[in-house]
């Protein structure tokens, strides 16, 4: 039995003990107990058999802790505690060890350390001993070796057990060992203070505190793996006392997660301005003037030309060359003024330069004519320029000139001027301070802070279209109003890849919308700074936040794989199976659920979510543990306790324990405001949601709530969805409970039996003498379901008396309901059904035939009928209990072992009365059931635990028209059909199937005439997959398997192409353009055979559902070995399932 | 009648078993997961029927007048709306052409059409270019469908797809998904998803399978009395994966209460000399058959039913004829349908 059992099967000999993170001793409580110090470490109880051998008498636990579940809140809720080590009674101990802050000899860490480093590296070892103990911060470290090291930083405390005397540890590792990370300053402007690292103890305030309750059974106390921990937190005050007493103060581990602060050291950098010229790429390698001309028609006429102005790599051979590089606007136009300059081949003074203009700086564009002196007629001077140069300069508007293939000249074309006259041409806009191109490079002249890599977290759409393997990939903003992607080439260098997703979702600016061209309006310097986006399902993303430590699978296999800036790491023993569980509630896979976190800076964790958990009504709470509570429906079938005149006990005897009800509304909501669609560069929102229950704000006065969804963004479809989606669960599942006052039964006194497992958003039945039924007004309820909103306790001692307390909300009518039972039957021997154990329930459930029970009728309803109206079926009643898996229902003439059939309750007004208070159908033209009840009604959150996704491999099943029919039991059978049928359809039965083969022979592509290592281009067909955007699943994929050959045994290729465009070209080597994906598949077999299947995630516009397949071949043109590539078609061409 | 906007976001897996179990409450939000998602399968997940390309080495050259190229048969689905042809097209190569045109018929009925000019352009990827046409189509009905080209329009890649509507009406097919936690459990709302599930289950499966002649000069025929495979017209005696054929992918494709994956298999054809009707079969690589359609004499279309065990398929094409006749094939089209 448990410590949790013992209390709550009344048992009183309890006593408490305290472990502090890194310190040596166990505190405890145990005054009504002799030798308490020693007894906690007696062999097979307490805490023995682990690291801690010794214990401190002394410590006094009896703080009120009350935990909350604030129904409109966004805020973790935190409770406070204190306990009191009793120097004055007991030893001084604690009080000597917590205060000698300065004590013992001390170094600096020199290398930053993760939590499971075993190599602790700092300035010098010199003073320490050969092994024993070091504190990092609250951490304590068992070390059993050092070096000395040169003197540079390099001295090391080896084979180091990190998280030593850690009250916990992580989720499935040692217990009590948890290693903390250790940084160190990264940023130039960081105060550059390194952790210490001391043999003493000096840092208290933040360590971590855990407080067990043993029960004590014959003067052995409960192991520690036994007993409850009823509380876990972090020390933030000790006080010394004037009657020699500690105090120490706590606040509960959520505070943690209310201090993470994430993204703390954002990258960031100033970006490298100027116009990047070089000799390969998009950018061309050369420049051209062209002029001038001399006629009388004004028609331009090209008679001179310039030298070219070529980039070169080295250094410039004379005016003619420019190196590659970085240049601002003046210095490139100084570069063409010069070679324009020095060209002989052009008449006329030409130059290029920044003036100050009356719109601003503007490079202008001169030919001055008049110090030729020959020149006559009309003058019409035209600069080509690479079109990147011009739009850099602020030219806008200009003619454009192919000269060769790839490069394409904006045209600077001079007014016409006459005789000695000048010719000027100002640019419309200011020059640039960076132009970037798409596919180009960003390059910084300096970063800080740590680049995070996160292309598995990206929204899947970004990484289908750009993120390779082993790439590292984030977004970045660029300046204030551009985003992009980016892929990591060092710290300061990246290359940029635009998706207009991008952008949209973050309120900015492409590239293409900016012309490329960054900082014309910005004054200092121009930042870039990533921009972390994760995506994924909201389970995956809250675990990961609440898991990650930075050391991949250290805290947890699965959820801690971020790096610790992304994570708070809690310790995984305090999570586990049951806070994962309850996150499931939270996120049962569908769309709706999907998250994007977006961080844009340093933002606090509970900044962060805090609105996608309000969203979701879902509150943090503890229970031996931290775990997730909702707002479950108000259901007699979901009641956990039960609390009645004998559960009662108040601290005041005289107390008559009388249970007020009090109805107010101050949990009164009825209008929604939900801001979404953050915009990045300007910090708000764009887009808002209003629901509005106009019937309350009549009734009980306008109550809003506002929530700005931080993670939200319309412009990126899904997540504008995702958002609205939200809301609409908010406001259908939440708000109806809060439209109203709320009755509150405050304060329910409690016995010290409710002490533990009792959480808040529990569901309770409570049965009171005192309490107003809502139905008659008339004092006494019996058996009423009401929800848990506060808990309140303290276990009394040193001179504090006991108390328990519970506030439960209770509803006015009893409309939601569980459902009604169902059984599939595995088959039928005249009289008793033997149906599934669990196809509607757990395996460590009830089985589904429990639910069944004498004298029920029942209706037996065949499954999956080939035509709904005809389904074949049984109205009959239960004869005796169930027994197992076994249900008595009488003869069941025509029963076919064929077919499958189904068991649920008879319809309403047939269903015995002990049958009723499950969910039946009402009829929608009369909103009664069975013109007999007001109906039932969908109910609000729960968790309903034992969470599987579907798998789509569940077969679907047709239905039967009895299934709604006014009175029909709503069951787990019909609902989990439509689900199954949902998964099923969208990840098989639906998806798309396009095999092909050619008919009347082979196609081939011949070696003849084919360029050696040249895809020839066979066919590009249309490709359309549906409309959808992939959003919280993982990929689905194309199967492709080509029937193909070679005329000999030497190798030939297929390549098949997904792209979104088709591709460019000749009839070879076409392009494609990205994203595109592409399989390759190889024979050299004469005889045709199927290749191995591939599989790759299609390329299409989310929007349209639609891309293009290209099919090329690779003949073998080798010189003895030549090769024709022969293809039948496609034996396999299907789209899989998600996940497949 | 309601409407009911739909979210273009494919939904994820349902954990119904979280959801819809005993003892559990009846929950909103499942129901809204459940209903909703079957708008959006409803609206977005709808049918690819064809897909084809000419041999872009060797497309076929543009003819002068009216010419009915591809053929294509297919049964529309619950909730249908709109059938879409995504067409490529190659230049036009003849000089002579005055109004190079190309345009879908649906039942009968001629779809607006895509006009081009002769630009002397030649076969490459760089000269290709897309139109989009799209058809009203009504639901649930076998629809017949012809892609014209006249004067020397080359259209030479195709792809063929369905398209629901805006959003989901419940005259046609959506379910109303507007439910909450004070939202009452309905019959009617009931019957609209249970009834709209089942009819997408029968009707708007995948597409398996279609094929269509590239023109009518090049509509493979057959003569022979023994079935022989409809692409290399030579091979005989069922399905192998060393001679053209198709995998028919049909795992998960069949309800709780059958193995059975039922098909219609669809054939235009007509016997062009002799007498007697002449078969098409589909067949697996045992050599067993799987769907006849037989009874093939005049210019028409001609179908059978029939059910394939879900699973995957080795399937080949096979035709035949009796009486020393022809039979020249210009579609096949089999798709699941109940």
């Amino acid at each position: 039995m448990t410590t949790l059992a013992y209390l709550q099967a009344g048992g009183s000999r309890r006593g408490f003990t305290i472990a502090v993170e890194g310190y040596e001793y166990i505190l405890v409580d145990g005054s009504n107990v002799a030798n308490v110090a020693t007894d906690i470490f007696t062999a097979g109880g307490g805490w023995a058999g682990t690291d801690w051998t010794q214990g401190l008498a002394g410590l006094a636990w009896n703080p009120t802790i009350t935990r909350t579940l604030t129904p409109w809140s966004n805020k973790f809720d935190v409770p406070t505690a204190r306990f009191v080590m009793q120097g004055g009674l007991h030893s001084d101990q604690f009080g000597i060890d917590t205060h000698k802050r300065g004590a013992g000899n001390q170094t600096e860490l020199a290398v930053a350390l993760d939590a499971d480093d075993t190599t602790v590296t700092v300035q010098d070892t010199g003073d320490f001993a050969s092994s024993g103990y070091i504190y990092v911060g609250g951490e304590k470290i068992k070390y059993t070796g050092k070096t000395a090291g040169t003197g540079a930083g390099d001295a090391t405390f080896t084979g180091c057990t990190r998280g030593y005397h850690h009250p916990f540890a992580t989720k499935s590792g040692t217990a009590n060992r948890f290693g903390r990370a250790h940084d160190l300053p990264s940023v130039d402007w960081d105060v550059a203070y390194r952790p210490r690292v001391t043999d003493e103890p000096r840092t208290w305030v933040g360590r971590m505190v855990g407080v067990w309750c043993h029960a004590i059974r014959d003067g052995v106390w409960d192991t520690v793996a036994n007993a409850r921990l009823v509380f876990a937190g972090i020390i933030t005050g000790i006080a010394d006392t004037p009657d020699g007493n500690t105090v120490v103060a706590l606040e509960d581990i959520a505070a943690k997660l209310r201090s993470t602060v994430l993204f703390k050291q954002q990258f960031r950098g100033r970006i490298l301005e100027g116009l990047r010229i070089h000799t390969f790429g998009v950018d061309v390698d050369c420049a051209y003037a062209k002029m001038k001309a001399f006629t009388s028609t004004g028609t331009f006429t090209e008679t001179e030309t310039a030298a070219d102005l070529t980039v070169t790599t080295g250094a410039p051979a004379g005016v003619t060359e420019i190196q590659e590089g970085y240049y601002d606007a003046d210095e490139l136009c100084g570069h063409i003024t010069e070679w324009l300059a020095n060209d002989g081949s052009i008449e006329g003074t030409w130059t290029l330069e920044i003036q100050a203009t009356t719109e601003g700086d503007r490079a202008v564009l001169t030919c001055d004519m008049a110090a030729d002196g020959s020149a006559s007629g009309w003058n019409f001077g035209r600069l080509a320029i690479p079109y990147q140069w011009a739009d850099f300069l602020g030219f806008a508007n200009y003619d454009t000139e192919t000269f060769f293939v790839g490069y394409v000249a904006a045209l600077l074309k001079l007014p016409a001027f006459t005789g000695d006259g000048t010719g000027q041409l100002t640019a419309q806009n200011p020059p640039a301070r960076v132009w970037i191109d798409l596919r180009e490079q960003v390059d910084l002249d300096a970063s800080q802070g740590t680049w995070i890599n996160e292309p598995t977290w990206l929204p899947q759409t970004w990484q289908d279209s750009f993120v390779g393997s082993s790439e590292e990939w984030g977004v970045l903003q660029v300046g204030q109003e551009v985003f992009c992607l980016a892929r990591r080439i060092s710290d300061t260098s990246f290359e940029v890849r635009e998706a207009k997703e991008i952008t949209r979702h973050f309120g900015g600016k492409s590239f293409k919308d900016v012309n490329y061209r960054i900082g014309t309006a910005e004054g200092g310097r121009i930042e870039v700074r990533q921009i972390i986006v994760l995506q994924g399902s909201f389970k995956d993303l809250i675990a990961r936040l609440f898991y990650s430590t930075g050391v991949a699978n250290y805290n947890a296999t699965t959820y801690d794989d971020w790096p610790e800036t992304l994570g708070a790491g809690i310790p995984g023993s305090l999570l586990g199976a049951t806070f994962e569980a309850s996150l499931d509630v939270l996120d049962d896979g569908s769309v709706q659920d999907a998250l994007t976190i977006v961080l844009s800076g340093a933002t606090k964790l509970e900044d962060a979510i805090g609105a996608d958990l309000m969203l979701r009504a879902a509150y943090l709470t503890w229970d031996a543990g931290l775990v997730w509570a909702t707002l479950s429906p108000i259901v007699s079938g979901l009641a956990v306790h039960t609390f009645t005149e004998a559960t009662k006990r108040s601290a005041d005897v005289e107390d008559p324990q009388k249970v007020p009800t009090v109805t107010d509304r101050a949990h009164v909501r009825n209008i929604v405001n939900v801001d979404y669609n953050r915009d990045l560069t300007k910090g708000n929102y764009d887009s808002h949601l209003n629901v509005i229950d106009v019937a309350s704000a009549q009734a009980y006065g306008e109550r809003p709530v506002r929530i700005e969804a931080r993670n939200s963004y319309g412009g990126y479809a899904g997540n504008g969805e995702t958002v609205e989606a939200v809301t609409a669960e908010l406001t259908g599942a939440v708000l109806p409970h809060f439209r109203q006052p709320i009755s509150m039964l405050d304060p329910l006194t409690i016995s010290p039996a409710f002490y533990q497992g009792v959480k808040v958003g529990d569901i309770a039945s409570i049965t009171d003498s005192h309490a107003r039924d809502p139905s008659t007004g008339i004092r006494s309820i019996s058996g009423k379901p009401g929800r848990i909103l506060q808990h309140k306790h303290c276990f009394g001692g040193h001179g504090k008396k006991m108390l328990g307390e519970v506030a439960i909300a209770i509803t006015a009518v009893e409309d939601e309901a569980i459902y009604s039972p169902c059984g599939y039957v595995a088959s039928y021997s005249d009289p008793n059904l033997t149906l599934e154990a669990h196809a509607h329930t757990t395996s460590s459930e009830a089985v589904d035939a429990s639910f069944f029970s004498d004298a029920d009728e029942v209706i037996v309803i065949e499954r999956d009928p080939a035509v709904a109206a005809s389904a074949q079926s049984w109205q009959v009643a239960v004869s005796g209990t169930p027994s197992g898996n076994v249900v008595n229902v009488g003869t069941l003439s025509g029963y076919d072992a064929g077919k499958k059939y189904m068991i649920v309750p008879a319809n309403y007004t047939t269903a015995v009365a002990a049958q009723r208070n499950t969910a039946f159908l009402a009829d929608d033209a009369d909103l009664q059931i069975q013109d007999s009840r007001q109906p039932y009604i969908w109910g609000g959150l729960y968790n309903g635990g034992a969470y599987t996704s579907g798998d789509g491999t569940t077969l679907p099943e047709r239905h039967a028209d009895e299934w709604f029919s006014d009175g029909f039991p709503v069951n787990p059978g019909g609902h989990a059909a439509a689900a199954a049928f949902i998964d099923n359809f969208v990840n098989y039965k639906g998806t798309i199937h396009v095999p092909w083969m050619y008919e009347g022979g082979y196609r081939l592509a011949a070696h003849v005439g084919a360029t050696a290592g040249s895809w020839r281009h066979m066919e590009t067909r249309p490709l359309a997959i549906g409309v959808g955007y992939v959003q919280g699943q993982g990929p689905r994929k194309w199967n492709v398997a080509p029937l193909i050959a070679a005329s000999t045994a030497n190798s030939v290729s297929f390549r098949v192409t997904f792209s979104i465009v088709p591709p460019i070209g000749g009839s070879e080597d076409v392009t494609f353009f990205a994203p595109y994906r592409q399989l390759t598949f190889t024979t050299s077999s004469t005889t045709f055979g199927v290749a191995t299947t591939q599989t790759v995630e299609p390329v299409v516009v989310p929007e349209t559902g639609r891309g293009w397949v290209t099919l090329e071949a690779l003949p073998n043109t080798g010189g003895g070995t030549t090769a024709d590539a022969h293809i039948w078609g496609f034996s396999k061409f299907y789209l899989g399932a998600f996940n497949a | 009648m309601s409407t009911h906007e739909a979210s273009k976001t494919i939904p994820r897996l349902i954990g119904r078993t979280g959801f819809a179990r005993n003892t559990l409450p009846v929950m909103g939000a499942f129901g809204r997961r459940v209903w909703g998602a079957t708008n959006h399968c409803l609206l977005y997940r709808r049918k690819t029927i064809s897909t084809k390309c000419l041999d872009l080495q060797n497309i076929t050259a543009g003819a002068s007048g009216t010419n009915v190229l591809w053929h294509g048969s297919y049964h529309s689905g619950h909730g249908a709306r709109l059938l879409v042809a995504r067409i490529g097209l190659a230049p036009v190569d003849n000089s002579l052409a005055t109004d190079a045109e190309t345009y879908l018929t649906v039942d009968g009925t001629d779809t607006w059409k895509v006009h081009q000019t002769y630009l002397g352009l030649s076969d490459t990827a760089d000269n290709f270019s897309i139109a989009l046409i799209p058809a009203a189509v009504a639901s649930d009905q076998v629809i017949n469908w012809s892609l014209t080209a006249v004067d020397y329009a080359r259209p030479y890649s195709l792809c063929l797809y369905e398209l629901g509507d805006h959003e989901a009406d419940t005259t046609d097919g959506g379910v109303n998904s507007q439910m909450g936690q004070a939202s009452p459990l309905l019959d009617s709302r009931h019957k609209q998803l249970h009834e709209a599930q089942t009819e997408m289950w029968k009707t708007n499966a995948a597409h398996l399978y279609s094929w269509s002649r590239n023109n009518a000069g090049t509509a493979p025929t057959f003569t022979s009395a023994t079935y022989t495979n409809f692409w290399d017209g030579t091979t005989t005696g069922g399905a192998s994966v060393t001679t053209p054929h198709i995998t028919l992918e049909t795992t998960y494709h069949n309800t709780v209460g059958s193995t059975n994956v039922p098909i219609v298999m669809r054939v235009r054809g007509e016997r062009t000399a002799g007498s007697g009707a002449c078969s098409v079969q589909l067949v697996d690589d045992g050599n067993n058959q799987l769907a006849e359609v037989t009874g093939i004499t005049t210019d028409g279309w001609y179908q059978t039913t029939a059910n394939l065990t879900a699973g995957t398929i080795i399937a080949a094409i096979e035709a035949k004829t009796t009486f020393g006749s022809t039979l020249r094939i210009d579609a096949i089209s089999i798709y699941e349908h109940e």
